[in-house]
């Protein structure tokens, strides 16, 4: 215990007044002389016992009162009991700078936690500073190294936030060359996000003592993804823009969801329970094609940032070989400026000319020529190329052969009549538009051929007859696309599919969102939101709007970044992780309080005491 | 106030010296007061003729003699001693206590006027002062020695001593084989049941036994306020005591006390008066004659 005032520690010496009084009042005592004092002991013995203790328990109280005061007044400060002071290690100190630290003064507290706990080690001690994540803190030049006591209050304070994800796993993979002097020991100070433990070291720690000093998470609340509502319709005027927030906390979480960009403003106060998500829909003018999505708790702290970006695809040319109604005016736009897909049908594959088109529809064709096998199979070896064949009633040798790369056809066609779609593999990102209706399953067929798909089977028929083989750049529908031979055409859904179909064969994104950590290679300018030019290869490290050669990209943290799911107590044991807290284990705690609380509660006894006989 | 009145109040008559003589002024004083001679109805003997002087009854004239000598005589008795009487005295350590006159010196005045009156009575007196023992006995006369002797003893009592009152009454009981009229002044600071017990044995020996009481107002009131250390006249323990505290329960306790002893010794058919330092002498000299009466 150690005392911020030690001088008011001699007031303590004032005890002695009411002893002193005590004894002379004691003297002062008339002496009464009295017949006998028979009677009054016999029929106030309890009575007098109980006097006598209550003159001795009024002293003590008056004792402990003046004691107490000085001690409170001296402000006694108790040091952790966690950490004996004068502790010598080799400390290895990893310093958690993730993203999630940045929530409100999250980062500071992880620096002066870091300092509180050097202050219990011994100055021979050595030490080792670790970044959880990457920053700019070591380089080739500065490996890491251990340093003096000295030394590491320095080094800790250098250290910056990163928008990077790490794991402790990656940094202990990191250490020192140098041998070690002391005992090892490993420190995480941070909030013990989960995925900052995958793959955890164990064997390392068992070696050693791993420390894990708990920083109170701040955040708890993140926005998992944002997506646009329809992704296929082609807006004219305004959009919608999904923002799905998942509260990971236990507690109920109230805050608002702001949403800006450029020009506009939007602002929604939400409410979300402990554990559960909340879709946010904000009503976007078409002009507003990014910006910031900031969710704020009740002290406006902002807990998770997001950028979005919302451009339309690179328009793709799509050619429909053979039955094009339904298909064509399904694809095409009223506003052609702004429709995803340049739309064009021919009867024969032969009339196409290949180098134009992004994606070449087959629509009910029985069988190819020779030569038009090769110009597809050229065509499908291209980058960001795509095919898509809905079957016909027969298919040729040739037709065959070009699909025989995704799925093996059975001949001959059966059964007759028609069959309902019974599994869709809703996981698969064509699907996601679907997700939560039952429009796709109500679908039936009438004409479909068996097929054994390769991989990628992500739809299939009643019976054992798959629907929809996706094999990279190219899809199988096993039926035709036409109102005679199916009813799907009658069905909204199915316009969304194919879209999806193009989408994911050609590979073209429909908004344009990195993440913390990648780089884009296909540029020739790249501007990063601070202003500078970038040079090629060079991560995205920091979030923001970044412009790439002419059009303007999203960067975004990592969603793992924003998940919050801390590391159980449970499991922090099972993995031999020694769990210290800042309040119980390493906090000096101020005395000074409840001392005050003691002197007032001797006073409100003296006085009971004086009161009651 | 008639001046032979005013040795009735024990302030006054404390300021007296000798002991005879406040004896003599409280009987003296309390006869004045009394309508009725206690002279009156005495079993008398004839002793002598006496020559009729002015301011004597003519109803004491015995006219036979008249007759016979024509001149007018006074038949003169021989008074008979028909009374004995023991004044049992506790002058033990609480008897010391109180503040203008202490009870010992209360039990004197009024021993002293008992035995005074008794002598004048021509009943046979006598005395026993103790405290844990018998400290002195003399055994009943209607002598002048006597009274000389039992007035010396009285003076001589000093508050000593713890009570054992009990165990002096049961000697006592032993030792006074005629039966008589004992008269106990104490403050009966003992074991009440006890002392209850031993004065039955008077009881048992065929006395008639008048008691006393004495006590100081202080002790039934306890009108102290302030914190003190109070120390037994007896034993000397201490213990500070606030009065106001304890002054309800112990005032409750003290008329349990004397409820006590009224109750048991009514039921014992012992006399019970309680004395206290402050009350005029002629009570409890009332209360011995109205005993006496009874007796004979």
């Amino acid at each position: 215990m150690t005392f911020l005032h030690p001088l008011y520690l001699l007031g303590i010496s004032l005890i002695a007044v009411p002893i002193i009084i005590h004894l002379w009042f004691k003297k002062r005592l008339k002496k009464i002389p009295f017949s006998t004092l028979r009677f009054l002991k016999k029929s106030e013995a309890k009575k007098f016992g109980w006097l006598k203790f209550r003159e001795i328990l009024i002293l003590v109280l008056r004792c402990l009162f003046i004691t107490f005061l000085f001690l409170s007044l001296a402000k006694p400060q108790i040091k952790g009991k966690f950490f004996g002071a004068g502790r010598l290690s080799s400390v290895i100190l990893v310093i958690d700078n993730s993203y999630s630290m940045a929530y409100g003064e999250n980062f500071k507290l992880v620096k002066e936690a870091a300092n509180e706990l050097l202050s219990f080690y011994s100055p021979k001690s050595e030490f080792c500073v670790l970044p959880l994540c990457k920053t700019e803190f070591y380089n080739n030049d500065n490996e890491p190294h251990w340093v003096s006591k000295k030394s590491v209050f320095e080094l800790i304070n250098k250290l910056n936030l990163s928008y990077k994800s790490g794991s402790i796993k990656n940094v202990l993979s990191n250490l020192p060359t140098s041998t070690t002097n002391y005992r090892v020991e490993y420190v995480y100070i941070g909030d013990g996000q989960e995925f900052n433990f995958k793959d955890f070291p164990e064997e390392l720690v068992k070696q050693a003592n791993f420390y894990w000093l708990k920083i109170p998470s701040g955040g708890n609340i993140s926005i998992n993804k944002v997506t646009l509502k329809d992704p296929v319709s082609i807006p004219l005027d305004n959009y919608n823009l999904n923002v799905h927030i998942t509260n990971f906390s236990q507690n109920s979480w109230n805050g608002k969801a702001t949403l800006k960009t450029k020009d506009y403003y939007f602002e929604k106060d939400c409410e979300i329970h402990p554990e559960q998500e909340l879709n946010l829909e904000f009503l976007l003018p078409v002009s507003a094609a990014h910006g910031k999505i900031v969710l704020y708790d009740d002290s406006l702290i902002a807990d998770n940032v997001y950028y979005f970006s919302k451009s339309l695809p690179h328009r793709l040319n799509v050619i429909i070989v053979g039955n094009d109604r339904f298909l064509y005016s399904g694809l095409s736009s009223a506003d052609e400026s702004n429709s995803p897909f340049y739309v064009e049908s021919v009867e024969y594959l032969q009339k196409v000319n290949f180098p134009k088109f992004d994606v070449v529809i087959l629509n009910g064709i029985d069988e190819i020529s020779e030569s038009d096998k090769i110009k597809l199979d050229n065509f499908i070896n291209q980058n960001q190329k795509s095919v898509i064949f809905f079957m016909g009633k027969k298919v040729g040798n040739n037709l065959k052969n070009f699909i025989s790369q995704s799925c093996n056809i059975e001949n001959p066609i059966s059964p007759k009549g028609y069959a309902t779609l019974d599994w869709v593999d809703y996981a698969h990102p064509i699907f996601n538009v679907f997700v939560g209706s039952t429009v796709l399953k109500n679908i039936k067929f009438y004409h479909f051929q068996k097929i054994i798909a390769h991989k990628g089977i992500i739809a299939k028929l009643t019976g054992d007859y798959p629907f929809l083989v996706i094999d990279d750049n190219l899809a199988v529908v096993a039926t035709q696309f036409t109102p005679y031979n199916t009813d799907i055409v009658y069905k909204t859904a199915f316009i969304p599919l194919v879209f999806r179909l193009i989408i994911n064969t050609t590979y073209k994104s429909y908004n344009k969102e990195f993440y913390v950590g990648e780089n884009i290679t296909t540029y020739t300018k790249l501007k990063a939101p601070t202003g500078e030019y970038l040079t090629k290869g060079t991560e995205l490290l920091v979030p923001g709007f970044y412009t790439v050669d002419s059009e303007t990209i999203g960067v975004n943290v990592i969603p793992e970044e924003g998940n919050l799911k801390i590391l159980g107590d449970g499991a922090a044991k099972i993995l031999n992780i020694q769990t210290i807290t800042l309040d119980n284990d390493l906090a000096e705690s101020n005395l000074s309080h409840t001392l005050l609380y003691f002197v007032l509660f001797i006073i409100l006894l003296e006085l009971l005491l004086l009161l009651l006989y | 106030m008639i001046i032979s009145k005013k040795y009735l109040n024990p302030e006054v008559l404390a300021r007296l010296s000798r002991l005879d003589l406040k004896a003599k002024l409280v009987v003296e004083g309390f006869m004045s007061g009394l309508h009725l001679s206690p002279y009156k109805g005495f079993s008398q003997e004839f002793a002598d003729y006496r020559q009729y002087m002015p301011g004597d009854e003519p109803k004491r004239i015995d006219w036979k003699a008249f007759g016979r000598s024509d001149r007018f005589y006074i038949k003169e008795y021989q008074e008979e001693t028909n009374l004995r009487a023991y004044i049992l005295l506790d002058k033990s350590g609480s008897m010391g206590y109180g503040r203008k006159i202490n009870k010992l010196e209360y039990a004197k005045y009024l021993s002293a006027s008992l035995a005074y009156m008794l002598f004048k009575q021509k009943d046979s007196v006598g005395i026993a002062t103790f405290d844990t023992e018998i400290r002195e006995i003399i055994p009943p006369s209607s002598k002048k020695s006597n009274f000389t002797q039992i007035l010396k003893t009285i003076d001589k009592a000093a508050p000593s001593g713890e009570t054992s009152l009990s165990n002096i009454l049961f000697q006592l009981a032993q030792k006074l084989k005629r039966r008589g009229l004992v008269i106990l002044i104490s403050d009966l600071f003992d074991e009440p049941e006890t002392v209850v017990k031993s004065l039955r044995s008077f009881r048992c020996r065929k006395h008639e036994i008048l008691v006393f009481h004495t006590l100081d107002v202080d002790e039934y009131k306890f009108p102290f306020n302030k914190s003190a250390i109070f120390y037994d006249l007896e034993d000397s323990s201490e213990m500070i005591i606030q009065p106001n505290i304890i002054r309800e329960s112990y005032q409750k306790k003290f008329k349990e006390l004397l409820e006590f002893y009224r109750y048991k010794l009514l039921e014992s058919h012992i006399d019970y008066e309680i004395i206290y330092t402050n009350t005029p002498y002629d009570k409890a000299l009332f209360s011995y004659l109205q005993k006496r009466g009874r007796l004979l």
